[in-house]
């Protein structure tokens, strides 16, 4: 097997016979996605169907996918099906959070016939504040394939990279002030909509999700979308009726347009709190019926509140979080509450809560959420319906979505995020 | 029309163009597009006799010695980062005032500090040479070096040779580990 150092470049066929690859990609580094680019001979991203990551793991005939998870991942790579107009694949890693240089070690591995031919350690001395990496690139050049060992990347991460590549330029920038990454954004969505059209109903509420989202100026905001459902023994109801189906079905709808990776934390809670997976396009279906718990004869937020901003600490992104609360009742604790709530207000969380009122509920706490003193911003915004799946669902997204914006803008200003 | 080379091709300059008296070496390459360090390409010439060795240090024309002692041959100083169209740097020859005993002026490049910074020709793209006749201003030969090089941190891009009574050039495009130092100890002088 042969070592490759960046700037290194060989035939193919010095390596291998092969047309079949596997090229793996393992990155030591908390938070980086591994993906490949099909270009033209211009280094060019014509076919955004040829961008395979872990949320397209194919390219339309199959010649490039994606196995693996996190940040090791292989990709089966199959040279003699590609169309004559991809003329470069380029495996990237990419972190909106941190920069590459974070990785304590790697490597690309390229193998073929189930044997490694070659091999590309990979080090953090070669970069700097890099949050996109070009790590390997297979390429046609004279009529047969070459193989560039490249390491070389962008401090603006996966935004530089699509723009490098001529993906949809950015908008005009000064319309919207540090926007996050545009390009990957619109590509994500585009391919999390194509997505959806496997579950029925999902496209019209992505589209209604969109909407509410466009007037406010977050078409292409990045949120990690964490939703929150209240188990206690009220909430019976809603569970049998389907209600809390089609709230986590509108819940994921909303994360993919904002959600890096279009999935939903959810996270069950009564008298405790649970955290209970992702739901996403893939298990959306059967996600609640799936769900397995007891219903618990009490409420209490501060637990869960805790819980949440815990993780999202602990995930270390840089993009900001938004947490559905769904609840039918009130907390049984409101000072341990009202706390988590104010200290949380520095961080980058904004806190949305929905009240489900059956019967008669003090909602006290929630309703002077806006009027609670003492927060670095307004962090938290609620509102209540009787029965939130007979509301239209446009009127639902509106609800869903208000004073994001203004916490978006007020958040950014005072520094959270 | 220019005539593009392939490495390795050579071609009669004197034929090429009958008027060529004066010319114009010009080197080009991109300039990083990635976030990092600059790269800092030097072009060099070595007037060579037919030894294949200068015949003294100056005849390493280089941005620090940026004129042979005879004129004939010039460098018209450094580009640090290879940003604009067209040449990055130029080398000017006087045929005519090339010494008798000057066989051959060849035409490198060199990554500055490339260890340090860990670069190498392999990273660097779209490099060309080419020849211009500085009296017309015709490109009279070309030499694109796309994927000529790997982990060198050095190269012989050129030669410009005397055949006869004629002068050609040669599309050499051949890295050299190891940089300047091992590029100028190949031709026998001592840095």
């Amino acid at each position: 097997m042969q070592d490759l150092a960046p700037g290194q470049k060989l035939k193919l066929a010095d390596l291998t016979p092969q047309r079949q690859l596997s090229v793996t990609v393992d990155v030591q580094h908390p938070d980086a996605d591994l993906s490949v680019f099909g270009l033209d001979a211009d280094r060019q991203l014509k076919d955004d169907r040829y961008f395979v990551f872990f949320n397209q793991p194919s390219s339309p005939g199959g010649e490039l996918s994606v196995s693996g998870s996190g940040t090791s991942r292989t990709f089966a790579v199959k040279l003699d099906a590609l169309p004559a107009s991809i003329e470069r694949l380029m495996f990237v890693a990419t972190s909106d959070s941190q920069p590459l240089n974070a990785m304590r070690g790697g490597a690309v591995t390229l193998a073929a016939g189930g044997q490694d031919v070659a091999r590309m350690p990979l080090s953090s001395a070669d970069l700097v504040g890099q949050k996109a990496l070009m790590l390997l690139e297979l390429y046609r050049h004279s009529g047969e394939w070459r193989v560039a060992a490249v390491n070389q990347g962008f401090n603006g991460g996966l935004k530089a990279l699509l723009e490098y590549f001529g993906g949809e330029a950015a908008p005009d920038a000064a319309a919207a002030p540090a926007a996050p990454a545009v390009s990957l954004v619109k590509e994500r969505q585009a391919v999390l909509l194509r997505k959806a059209e496997g579950t029925p109903g999902m496209v019209n509420l992505i589209k209604q999700a969109a909407v509410s989202l466009e007037k406010r100026g977050l078409s292409e905001a990045r949120y990690r979308v964490k939703l929150v459902l209240d188990i206690s023994a009220s909430m019976t109801g809603e569970f049998r009726s389907g209600a809390v189906n089609e709230l986590v079905r509108r819940a994921l709808a909303l994360a993919t347009r904002l959600d890096d990776d279009g999935q939903v934390d959810v996270y069950l809670f009564g008298i405790r709190a649970q955290r209970r997976g992702k739901v996403s396009l893939d298990n959306v279906t059967d996600f609640v019926p799936g769900l397995k718990f007891g219903f618990e004869g009490g409420t209490h937020y501060s637990p869960i509140l805790k819980m949440v901003r815990e993780d999202s600490r602990q995930e270390q992104s840089t993009d900001p979080v938004l947490v559905l609360f769904i609840t039918d009742g009130a907390t049984s604790n409101r000072r341990a509450a009202e706390r988590e709530i104010l200290e949380a207000s520095s961080e980058p969380i904004f806190w949305k809560f929905m009240g489900i009122e059956a019967g008669r509920v003090d909602f006290e706490f929630l309703e002077k959420l806006d009027d609670m003193p003492g927060r670095v911003v307004d962090n938290a915004d609620f509102f209540k319906v009787k029965s939130p799946i007979n509301l239209p669902d446009s009127e639902l997204f509106e609800l869903l979505v208000n004073e994001l914006e203004s916490w978006d803008r007020d958040s950014r200003k005072a520094g959270l995020r | 029309m220019a005539l593009t080379l392939q490495k390795g091709g050579n071609l009669s300059l004197s034929k090429q163009d009958p008027n060529l008296k004066r010319l114009v070496v010009g080197l080009g390459w991109d300039a990083r597009s990635t976030d990092g360090q600059d790269f800092d390409l030097d072009a060099s010439a070595f007037l060579l006799s037919s030894t294949g060795r200068v015949r003294s240090d100056t005849d390493f024309i280089f941005y620090n010695q940026l004129k042979s002692v005879d004129g004939s041959v010039e460098h018209t100083g450094d580009n640090r980062t290879g940003e604009g169209e067209g040449d990055d740097e130029q080398i000017k020859i006087n045929l005519g005032l090339v010494p008798a005993d000057v066989d051959k002026v060849a035409v490198t490049v060199t990554i500055h500090d490339a260890d340090a910074r860990r670069q190498n020709f392999g990273q660097v793209r779209n490099a060309f040479i080419r020849v211009v006749n500085e009296d017309s201003g015709a490109e009279v030969v070309r030499f694109d070096l796309g994927e000529d090089f790997s982990t060198e941190t050095a190269a012989i891009f050129a030669e410009v040779y005397r055949s006869g009574a004629e002068w050609k050039f040669r599309a050499v495009g051949q890295g050299y580990a190891g940089g300047l130092k091992a590029l100028c100890n190949s031709y026998g002088v001592q840095i």
